[in-house]
């Protein structure tokens, strides 16, 4: 038998080394061991890693957080302006929902002639009911003309500047209108009250007075176009030795959020003053 | 500085109260807050031209508000005298001196302007005037009184400086 020479020895032996190794991969013994042996080194890379990130932080972090700053305040910026924006535009839709509104009512009554104005401040006192608008005598506007809203009677012109006017509420008290209760078929008059309350007040007592009655302006006195809506009846009081009977009434108009009116302003209220000196 | 003042400040003052302050009500009452401006300012020993201030205060008011002209003006000017009367001659405690002359001037303002109304023909009912107007109204100046006064301190104290003397 020929010998084997060393050097075919040793090529068999590495073949068979290799063979051994691949056959131990392929059935997953080699695991554990190349685990065992890789892991010091996984834990080295991971600490080199984490130290050349800190140092790449430590040059590059501080201008990434100006930059944020940067950022931040002109997001910030954005946001306020937006809401702003938004604030605004729903202000916007709210006057025009109102316009579109008092638009709607004047488009209703043709032969009247309108003024829009917006509510820009009240009385001063407690004791009296009025409100600024910001129309005046510059618009055509002049003391006594009738003030509306979409809903109904708002009130009256009471001093007027050149760029803004007084207008007297209905919930006044010294606001006396003349009206008409129109399921009654009858008359009286309407009264503010320090409180913001208004009633009915002088009606014949043999009338039979329903809640839900409508009043509307009767234009008796030329003090206010006739046939304006000013509210519905409640509570009618009636005592047995009274002269007249009374009532109290939920106005249309929401006297505590009105923002803005309508001035009729071809309305020319009579006069009476120069009959009463 | 303080003549030149007057005018923004009463002018803004008018603006806060017709806007803002007339709508917290309590019951049908409301702050006065000109009326709370004007004594707490005459409530300053420092301050010069006072009354310029009064006389404007009543002017701007009387021309805004639909009740008589004279209220406005007789009853800030009365409020002044009051606050300078009690400075100078009563105590030396000035927040005890803002109520009281807040109580007097507002029970006076309220009850002014209701006699001025009923003799003018407007039906208001004593009861109701007092229940639902004079006593909330004063009660709402009370409480504002105190904030009032430190605004009013604070600005008398940058416009008139008092000097420290040891």
């Amino acid at each position: 038998m020929k010998k084997l020479s060393p050097r075919t020895l040793q090529s068999i032996t590495i073949g068979l080394v290799v063979l051994g190794i691949l056959v131990l991969a392929l059935s997953g013994l080699l695991n554990q061991i190349v685990g065992k042996a890789i892991d010091p080194l996984v834990s080295v890379q991971g600490w080199f890693a984490s130290r050349v990130q800190a140092v790449v932080e430590f040059f590059t972090i501080p201008r990434d957080v100006a930059t944020l700053r940067e950022e931040n305040a002109a997001l910030q910026n954005q946001v306020s302006q937006l809401q702003s924006e938004l604030l605004e535009a729903r202000q916007q839709l709210t006057e025009t929902d109102i316009l579109y509104a008092l638009l709607d009512y004047a488009r209703s009554r043709p032969d009247n002639k309108y003024v829009a104005a917006s509510v820009i401040g009240r009385d001063t006192s407690p004791f009296v009911k009025y409100i600024i608008i910001n129309h005046g005598s510059d618009d055509g506007i002049q003391k006594g003309m009738p003030v509306v809203t979409e809903q109904g009677l708002v009130g009256k012109i009471e001093a007027v500047t050149a760029s803004a006017a007084r207008v007297q509420l209905i919930t006044d008290p010294g606001s006396i209108i003349n009206v008409r209760i129109e399921e009654a078929q009858t008359e009286g008059q309407v009264e503010g009250s320090v409180t913001g309350d208004v009633s009915l007040e002088m009606v014949d007592p043999g009338i039979d007075l329903l809640e839900g009655d409508l009043i509307l302006t009767s234009g008796l006195g030329g003090v206010y176009p006739s046939d304006i809506l000013i509210g519905q009846l409640i509570a009618p009081q009636q005592e047995e030795n009274d002269l007249f009977q009374s009532a109290s009434i939920q106005p249309v108009v929401d006297f505590v959020n009105l923002r803005a009116v309508l001035i009729i302003t071809n309305f020319k209220p009579v006069d009476y003053s120069p009959l009463v000196d | 500085m303080g003549v030149f003042l007057a005018f923004p400040i009463i002018f803004i003052l008018v603006l806060l109260q017709t806007t803002l302050v007339n709508q917290l009500t309590l019951l049908s009452g409301c702050a006065d807050l000109v009326l709370l401006w004007i004594v707490a300012w005459s409530l300053q020993k420092q301050v010069r031209h006072a009354w310029l201030w009064v006389i404007l205060a009543g002017i701007s008011v009387a021309f805004v508000s639909a009740i008589p002209w004279y209220v406005p003006v007789i009853c800030y000017a009365g409020a002044a005298y009051l606050a300078k009367l009690v400075n100078q001659r009563v105590w030396q405690s000035p927040i005890l001196m803002m109520f009281m002359v807040t109580i007097v001037s507002s029970i006076f303002i309220n009850v002014f302007t209701f006699v001025s109304l009923v003799v003018q023909g407007v039906n208001i009912g004593f009861q109701t005037g007092l229940v639902q107007v004079i006593i909330p109204s004063t009660l709402i100046n009370l409480l504002l009184a105190l904030p009032v006064y430190a605004v009013v301190k604070d600005t008398a104290q940058w416009l008139y400086p008092v000097e420290v003397t040891e």
